[in-house]
């Protein structure tokens, strides 16, 4: 083996950002729906005001981030942005108050002004500076050459458990692709597989939709069919050009890790204790689940403090030393697994780190701080470590081994586990079903003349379908929180479905009832799913 | 600067800056106001999205919408429905596999074939290319299949595999009645799925790893928690 002589190397940090869709025009206001407000404030507007930070300060960084269909329609729904609005304004509120209920005491005033600014400021961004439109936020940032966006299947389905039918993975992929080119107008090289659940083969479908890359679990690669010369540390050519990137498990481990990651450092925030839960219900009812319902607010006075005693007050300037602290040692820890790496490698090694993105911010409160440390120390190494896109990468002139990933994920167990269980095994008859009669549906009518009513509840059933295979209802029907929600979902879906079906098969349709299901299910409006 | 030459504006425009030098332009407030105008209009930034308004107009109120979603949910619940007769194999992890079926009695006749009370038959086939260690062990050669006993009114089981299996990359299943050692009628065939070679990431025990440099494995042998919290966290 030629070592590489450079002490060098690559740092790719990959954020997948997603969540299901939730969105129920039929209801005034519905508590699912929080989950994406709550991830804007805490996640996605901090994440913009890093990327304004960093180009402000002509900050050199890459970072790759990986948008799925259904967050970026969310972002776009009008109905979504202006209950958002309103959210904010409430979370505003509720922070005023607090600021006033406070006033006596110091520590926690500060706290509660804190949020205030933070409620104010995401306010001020989102309302009047991007005008409600996180998707351009994003792509002004791609322009830079130093963000790349990718994206991932449909309903980030678990690719695996659909393989009954390959035209159900196909459309996953068809469709997420098209529909991050329609909300976007970028052309996405990079593919994320929900879950990081990959099958052989998969590869092929990928390739024949344009994908350059996508992402596996370490055990992807070090299970290979060829014994991977560069372990995780070079992707593989997974013998068609399309290119297979493994995550280090040390930087995961660093991030993820339960006992040894940042996150659960004691100075940082405690996710779990909210005013939601701890003030007076009477207080609080103005902002909780219809008055009584007590739920998360945003606004949390406390730090992780470790151990099993009462937990102590946020110190925002403590955290702030440990996240750079953290972001210091995350670096130095790179640049010397890159050292070690690059004295027996023959190409410069490339480390791939990636996360959810809902863990900075929402989860971890100081997320953003951290990652925007990183970006800054990594720009600050002449030599040594830069960070890079995985497109990037693929741009250098490197040769790269030809080897077929294994069938792998980054779920419990190393696969399907998580998602395919005693608890919600029950779905997967249901939606292969579902699937294989749309599919005899769409050859049926392969060729005909459709009416432009028949065309809409043929789209519309493709919707119905693609939101009924979403990863999510399985992975929530596991975890055990919100598993009613979770089973109505996907039993709503797979009963639209089955309406449509039987709609378009007696031609009885009644365009009342379709336009009430555009109306609820307002996805992939683009997408003609005639091809199957 | 103006795309449009008929604009009216965009005319009035290009000639006053032919017209005159540029140092001397003299404009009147409600010209000033006039171009100030066209410009916003036309050189607005663009934002893909229109602006919100706080209440959007819907084709159907709040209640239709609920009660049409109602009624279909009740009308056409997935539960209720028939299923065609067939055989699904879904893999778990390395050593577990997930079946599905169903059998239809009178429309394939299928099950006229079962004796009362007649359990059936799972059996799982694992043809693979088992790795050069194995095959120069003294064990014995492997089998191809591995039959499980299932009871006649189940219709799904997940299935352990032996650990002479775990070499299998690819494994397929059918279902039916073993009557004997020799006899298996099979009633149906599943498709065949791709099986993970490794359970859990990154075992220290795992030849692969082994066989990296020393550097590398020292970052891949620590192992990685045993998962991300895959899926939402916000869920």
């Amino acid at each position: 083996m030629t070592r590489h002589s450079m002490n060098h190397g690559y740092l790719s940090i990959v954020l997948h950002a997603h969540l299901p869709y939730v969105h129920h025009p039929e209801y005034e206001q519905f508590f699912e729906e929080n989950w994406l407000f709550e991830a804007i404030t805490e996640c996605y507007l901090p994440l913009i005001a890093m990327l304004d930070r960093l180009q402000a300060d002509a900050v050199d960084y890459r970072l790759t981030l990986s948008l799925s269909p259904t967050l970026l329609t969310m972002w776009r729904n009008p109905l979504l942005q202006s209950r958002y609005l309103q959210h904010l304004e409430k979370q505003l509120e509720l922070a005023e108050k607090e600021v006033v209920r406070t006033r006596k005491q110091p520590d926690y005033l500060a706290l509660a002004e804190m949020y205030r600014q933070l409620f104010h400021t995401a306010l001020c961004t989102y309302r009047d500076h991007y005008q409600c439109d996180l998707v351009a936020a994003f792509v002004k940032h791609q322009q830079t050459g130093k963000l790349e966006l990718i994206t991932t299947a449909a309903t980030h389905g678990f690719l695996p458990l659909l393989r009954v039918s390959e035209a159900a993975v196909r459309r996953q992929i068809k469709v997420g692709l098209e529909t991050f080119s329609a909300i976007t107008g970028l052309q996405a090289s990079g593919f994320w597989l929900p879950e990081c659940a990959y099958f052989p083969g998969l590869e092929n479908v990928l390739q024949e939709f344009g994908v350059q890359y996508f992402f596996v679990d370490t055990h992807g690669i070090m299970d290979a069919g060829e014994f991977p010369e560069h372990a995780v540390y070079a992707p593989l050519d997974c013998g068609n050009g399309v290119a297979a990137f493994g995550r280090d498990p040390a930087s995961s481990r660093q991030v993820w890790s339960a006992q040894e990651g940042y996150p659960g450092d004691a100075d940082y925030r405690e996710y779990y204790r909210d005013i939601g839960f701890d003030l007076d219900l009477e207080y609080v009812a103005p902002y909780i689940l219809d008055g009584v319902t007590r739920i998360n607010t945003g606004i949390k006075y406390h730090r992780v403090t470790g151990g099993e005693g009462p937990k102590a007050l946020y110190q925002p300037e403590t955290a702030r030393m440990r996240v750079r602290e953290h972001a210091e040692h995350f670096v130095s820890q790179r640049q010397a697994q890159i050292a070690t790496l690059s004295a027996v490698m023959s190409t410069p090694p490339h480390i791939v780190a990636p996360y959810d993105a809902e863990l900075f911010g929402h989860w971890w409160f100081e997320g953003p701080l951290w990652l925007e440390q990183v970006l800054r120390l990594c720009s600050q190494q002449p030599q040594g470590m830069r960070t890079l896109s995985c497109g990037d990468y693929l741009d250098l002139p490197l040769s790269r081994q030809v080897a077929q990933p294994a069938a792998s994920s980054w779920g419990d167990q190393g696969y399907s586990s998580y998602w395919l269980n005693e608890s919600n095994d029950w779905i997967y008859p249901l939606i292969h079903k579902a699937g294989a009669e749309f599919d005899k549906l769409v050859a049926d009518l392969q060729g005909l003349s459709l009416s432009a009513l028949q065309l809409r509840a043929l789209n519309q059933a493709g919707r119905s379908l693609l939101l009924a295979q979403a990863s999510d209802w399985p992975f929530i029907l596991k975890s055990g929180t919100s598993v009613e929600y979770a089973k109505k979902r996907i039993t709503d879906h797979l009963a639209r479905f089955n309406y449509l079906h039987d709609a378009i098969r007696k031609n009885r349709i009644n365009e009342r009832y379709l336009s009430a299901l555009e109306i609820m299910d307002d996805v992939f409006q683009d997408v003609d799913f005639r091809g199957g | 600067m103006c795309d449009n030459p008929h604009s009216v504006n965009c005319t009035r425009l290009r000639a006053l800056l032919r017209s005159v030098p540029f140092h001397s332009l003299e404009l009147t407030q409600p010209e000033l106001l006039d171009i100030s105008r066209w410009i916003n209009r036309e050189f607005a930034p663009r934002f893909n999205s229109p602006m919100v308004k706080h209440s959007q107009p819907l084709g159907l109120a709040a209640q239709e919408l609920l009660s049409i979603s109602s009624e279909i949910s009740r009308e056409y619940s997935p539960l209720s429905r028939e299923a065609a007769a067939n055989l699904v194999l879904l893999p778990i992890d390395k050593q577990h596999v997930y079946a599905y079926w169903r059998l239809h009695a009178d429309k394939t006749g299928m099950q006229s074939t079962l004796k009362p009370a007649e359990d059936l038959t799972l059996r799982i086939f694992t043809p693979t290319a088992v790795p050069a260690a194995a095959v120069e062990s003294t064990a014995p050669p492997l089998p191809d299949w591995y039959d499980f006993r299932i009871h006649a009114g189940k219709s799904c089981q997940a299935v352990a595999l032996p650990e002479a299996a775990a070499f299998s990359s690819a494994v397929s299943a059918a279902i039916g009645v073993a009557r004997s050692e020799q006899e298996f009628l099979p009633l149906l065939l599943s498709n065949q799925i791709d099986m993970p070679m490794s359970g859990s990431a990154c075992a220290t025990a795992d030849p692969h790893i082994a066989a990296l440099t020393a550097a590398m494995a020292q970052f891949i042998s620590t192992g990685t928690p045993a998962s991300s919290p895959a899926g939402n966290p916000l869920c």
